[in-house]
């Protein structure tokens, strides 16, 4: 956890003056105050290094629950603790504390935020891939990766309808012909296979 | 070094027929397209055609195998830089400057370095093989556990150095990759388990796979690293039209691929060195997959400007790209010599070998030099074929950046999931694929970088056996290494590299 006392406020007070314009821009992180201190978060990593310090501490018990031997844990152990360590040591760039009295400001976002038509694009591209990957196993290859890339161009922007029959039409007939008859490889199919 | 009579017939075996040039270009050109597809792999190339390998002739069949893995070993250089989707791992680091440069609208000059590099690379590996194939396969059959470890170790070292702005999000990405890397039921686990069922008492799920059967045999890496480069970078192209958005630098300009070609040659350091260090490495069993890294870490370490890798730096493209071709050169000694695959496409190749009723080895060797002879010299010749087919499939791919991405981002994504059930052949790709992807962006975002976690994942396993492996032939003692001068000659160049950046450091900052 960074601790800011008052003797650098006006280093980082210079800092932010030599920020690029993009950078001084930037929403300041919530913060909250605590005894004459302002507690600033940065809530989205914060979570991301909670799961990754989640995932190494189980995937480190449950590598002992499976054999506690040297010749299992030689690798996972020391890698495992490092990896919490480091979780700890970057926790500084999550949590930070500064007097309340500092004049600067609470501390800025590290990267730029989302504008809301790129996080909606986002979400949306990344929720068609999930949903695609999962009706594929029941719908078929076939019906899935039409509707799956007839879905993604209108989401993205496409309206012309021939491209938006044409383009899913042309990839499912090539692909499925590449995979199941030139590959020999028998992909779910809902016309023609078991989906 | 070379048996003169055996090199006069292989001549004759090659001049005597149309039969084994017949197949040649048709081979390449397989090689090359099944790259262009996310998730396609030379083994399975090879797979697909193994059902005519027993009507050919055995030659012809050995040269048609070389031709394919030939066109494919460039092949996956062609997505790695048009949309940083490295088709396998023996791609990895040439999306870390080729994806910058198509950006930059220099898709034409990387996709030249590229195939310079790569004609380079495996044209000096196959002269060194010329000359070099008996001592090669004396040498090889001396590597054991203990040398394989400190290779791994070499690699791990890339780790620290794809770093990126911030250390501990570096090493914490490159740990979370070798914690992935050693999911599933390693040798040991696997011996445990056996035990207690023999026992009859109730057994855990191997580590990590959350009793899923799909991950017994671990991540699956092609649709892992899929997921963590391409679909990731897929994601954040949303927000634009074009991979290029400057439409006057969209053009595929085949002067400028010819430029870039050229050019490349303006690095001979780095194009010797990538291709020495990638004929070496894919002798080892899996060296192929990490030569590249290696060669980019180190063409990266001993770069006067460091900082400009990962920015689109044509040293980066030329160090990677020369090391992986030259490593096919290395993985056909193993294979010609000892009879030992290297990678899945040496293994499909050894199936093949079988299927006319020859096996690998010191005796093939002894028998059939000729043959052996005959090959090199026809992947000589497939080398200067390659410049001029690679040029001609490079011109049509690179119409890549001409399509809009909101077409090009669903068709790659769907091509990139049927590949990965492909490659899996169970939906354990697909989803590989999706959480990866998923991953991938999250990281990026926070900057994390994700080329330490594909290097994590990639060695995890390798290191995790050649170091239970050494532990179990050593019994835990250290001084049996003194007992190898191989692994201590491997050991000293891994401390010295590095050790010498430590040292420059020391010695530039108190004269700066």
């Amino acid at each position: 956890v960074a601790l800011t006392s008052n003797s650098t406020a006006p280093a980082r007070q210079e800092e932010r003056r030599a920020e690029p314009r993009e950078a001084r821009a930037r929403p300041g992180l919530p913060a909250f105050a605590l005894a004459g201190w302002r507690v600033s978060v940065d809530v989205p990593h914060l979570l991301l290094v909670a799961a990754a310090a989640g995932w190494c501490g189980w995937f480190w018990f449950d590598s002992y629950a499976a054999a506690a031997d040297i010749e299992n844990l030689s690798l996972i152990e020391p890698t495992a603790i490092a990896a919490l360590l480091l979780c700890a040591a970057i926790l500084r760039d999550c949590i930070q504390i500064h007097r309340a009295a500092e004049p600067s400001g609470p501390p800025r976002l590290s990267r730029p935020p989302l504008e809301p038509t790129f996080r909606a694009r986002l979400l949306g591209t990344m929720a068609l891939l999930a949903l695609y990957v999962a009706i594929s196993p029941f719908a078929g290859f076939d019906i899935a990766t039409f509707a799956y890339i007839l879905a993604t161009l209108f989401f993205l922007g496409e309206r012309r309808v021939w491209v938006l029959v044409l383009t899913p039409a042309i990839v499912c007939v090539v692909a499925i012909y590449a995979f199941n008859t030139i590959l020999a490889t028998p992909l779910p199919l809902f016309f023609g296979g078991e989906p | 070094m070379i048996d003169v009579h055996a090199i006069w017939s292989a001549l004759d075996l090659l001049g005597g027929s149309w039969q084994p040039w017949l197949v040649v270009l048709p081979g390449m050109l397989i090689g090359l397209a099944f790259h262009a597809v996310p998730g396609l792999t030379t083994s399975m190339a090879l797979a697909v055609c193994m059902p005519i390998i027993p009507y050919m002739d055995f030659l012809p069949a050995l040269i048609f195998m070389t031709a394919m893995y030939t066109g494919a070993l460039f092949g996956v250089a062609i997505p790695a830089i048009l949309l940083n989707v490295p088709g396998s791992a023996s791609a990895v680091a040439t999306t870390f400057d080729g994806f910058p440069m198509a950006q930059a609208g220099r898709h034409n000059e990387a996709l030249g370095f590229a195939l310079a590099a790569s004609c380079f690379g495996q044209a000096l590996a196959y002269v060194l093989l010329l000359f070099l194939v008996q001592p090669i396969a004396d040498f090889a059959i001396r590597l054991g556990p203990p040398e394989m470890l400190i290779v791994a170790l070499w690699g791990l070292t890339l780790i620290a150095r794809l770093r990126g702005r911030h250390f501990a999000r570096g090493a914490l990405a490159g740990l979370f990759g070798l914690l992935l890397g050693t999911v599933g039921l390693s040798a040991f686990v696997f011996l445990v388990l056996l035990f207690l069922l023999w026992c009859g008492t109730p057994r855990p799920p191997p580590p990590g796979t959350m009793g899923l059967d799909v991950l017994l045999d671990g991540i699956p890496v092609v649709p892992a690293i899929i997921g963590l480069f391409a679909a990731a970078e897929l994601f954040n192209l949303v927000r634009s039209d074009y991979i290029v958005s400057d439409v006057t630098r969209r053009d595929v300009r085949g002067r400028r691929i010819l430029a870039g070609m050229r050019d490349t040659f303006r690095y001979p350091g780095t194009l010797v060195r990538g291709a020495l260090l990638g004929a070496v490495v894919g002798i080892l069993p899996g060296g192929h997959a990490i030569a590249n890294l290696l060669s980019y870490s180190e063409a990266r370490r001993t770069a006067k400007d460091p900082g400009s890798f990962g920015q689109g730096n044509p040293r980066g493209i030329i160090a990677a790209e020369s090391a992986n071709a030259s490593s096919e050169g290395g993985s056909m000694a193993t294979l010609l010599a000892l009879g030992i695959p290297t990678g899945g496409a040496t293994a499909v190749m050894l199936v093949a070998f079988s299927m006319h009723n020859i096996t690998g080895g010191p005796q093939f060797m002894h028998d059939h030099k000729d043959l052996v002879y005959a090959v090199i010299l026809s992947n000589l010749a497939q080398v200067a074929l390659l410049a001029v087919v690679g040029f001609a499939f490079i011109f049509a791919a690179g119409y890549v950046v001409k399509i809009r991405l909101r077409a090009l981002i669903p068709i790659v994504f769907a091509m990139a999931v049927i590949g990965s059930f492909a490659l899996a052949q169970n939906m354990a790709g697909p989803v590989t694929l999706v959480v990866f992807a998923v991953v991938g962006w999250l990281m990026q975002r926070f900057d994390y970088p994700v080329a330490a976690t594909v290097v994590g994942l990639l060695l995890g396993r390798m290191t995790e056996g050649a170091l239970l492996r050494t532990y179990q032939l050593s019994g835990g003692e250290a001084s049996y290494l003194l007992g190898r001068p191989i692994a201590m000659v491997l050991l000293g160049l891994l401390l010295i590299s590095i050790g010498l950046p430590l040292v420059r450091r020391v010695l530039v900052r108190p004269a700066s």
